[in-house]
């Protein structure tokens, strides 16, 4: 037997300390399935996020994150988030000014004046994780789906790139991967999440403008952030159930 | 390093935020170094003067402010209201790495 005391103590120990169910997690983990792990349970999570306009700097950190962490393709057509800086005139809030320069990938040059009679924001946009999701509903082979725990999901082994959940996001959140013909979007950066890992945007945004939340964990500090500050959903005329919380939503945002 | 950012208003910014991915460092702290990302561009992401930033957030006119000269010669990285520490002035600020070739805010 080619083995080692070393190695032998570090097994055992390892078997003492994580007995059963840990162990099968632990394996499940290190494997790439965390959802097979008995410790992450669907069921026992509800996802959201919480994003504070008023912290917002536009440094483009988030969209560079989840570019880097998830493969997106470099094209300014294609973001799983992105971010858009708004340009309103004094109590116009019908025809906001919006620009998003790649997405605010490279940051934002600056394009106005102080002092110029108009307020000027940053709005940090991703999937709104809709509890009652458009694009879910318009998937004809089912690709699409909403995960038990809140993640709008898609298997891009089903998807035909029919695009019907492009035009179907009231959010503009999907877009075709030019590399597969198959539909992308944020998962949440569900191979983190279920890991016990904040999102690759919430880990690098230096301000904590966006926080990831679990809705269903009772000692999750977005509670306190939802009961403190005034929030708003985007569109909730459209009643998609969104779980993306904003405060300090200006009526201009759409 | 992480202790060097206690008690300053860079303390609850995350090391990825400004060195960009870290699992290889995490895994051999001592083998993989941290990218060492160029000041004047790194820096001017946030702190640049632009209408659209909150009032209240720090922000200079870069060009006017630094006149080219790296943020690191007058501010410590990790804790900017401090003067950098000795060693950290003579080393080469600018190596090549994957988070300054894209374009700054200016």
């Amino acid at each position: 037997v080619n083995q080692d005391r070393r190695d032998f103590l570090a097994r055992s120990g390892k078997l003492l300390v994580l007995t059963g169910a840990a162990q099968v997690a632990l394996e499940s983990v290190l494997r790439g399935e965390p959802e097979a792990a008995p410790s992450y349970r669907t069921a026992e999570h509800w996802w959201g996020m919480a994003i504070d306009v008023e912290k917002c700097i536009g440094c483009g950190n988030c969209v560079r994150a989840c570019k880097e962490e998830n493969d997106v393709p470099r094209e300014p057509s294609c973001f799983r988030t992105w971010v858009e800086r708004y340009h309103v005139p004094d109590g116009d809030i019908e025809r906001p000014q919006v620009d998003s320069p790649n997405g605010g990938y490279d940051g934002f040059p600056e394009r106005y004046r102080a002092g110029d009679g108009a307020k000027s924001f940053y709005v940090p946009k991703l999937c709104n994780h809709c509890a009652h999701s458009p694009c879910v509903q318009v998937c004809p082979v089912g690709a699409t789906f909403e995960s038990p725990d809140g993640v709008v999901l898609v298997d891009k082994s089903y998807c035909l790139g029919c695009r019907y959940c492009v035009q179907a996001c009231p959010y503009g959140c999907r877009f075709i991967d030019p590399r597969t013909r198959t539909v992308d979007k944020c998962t949440l950066c569900y191979h983190r999440i279920t890991k016990g890992l904040t999102t690759a945007c919430c880990e690098a945004c230096p301000t904590g403008a966006r926080v990831l939340g679990d809705l269903k964990d009772p000692k999750d500090p977005i509670h306190e952030f939802l009961r403190t500050h005034k929030v708003q959903v985007l569109k909730p005329q459209m009643a998609t159930g969104s779980k993306a919380y904003y405060n300090g939503l200006d009526g201009s945002v759409r | 390093v992480p202790e060097a950012a206690k008690g300053g208003p860079h303390a609850a910014i995350r090391c990825e935020a400004c060195h960009g991915p870290l699992a290889g460092h995490a895994a051999d702290p001592a083998g993989k170094q941290a990218v060492r990302p160029d000041p004047r561009v790194l820096c001017a992401r946030c702190h640049a003067a632009n209408v659209a930033r909150p009032a209240r957030f720090p922000q200079v006119d870069v060009a006017e402010h630094a006149g080219g000269e790296a943020c690191t010669t007058c501010h410590a990285a990790h804790n900017p209201l401090a003067p950098p520490a000795e060693e950290v002035k003579s080393k080469d600020l600018t190596p090549a790495g994957p988070i300054q070739q894209k374009g700054g805010t200016k």
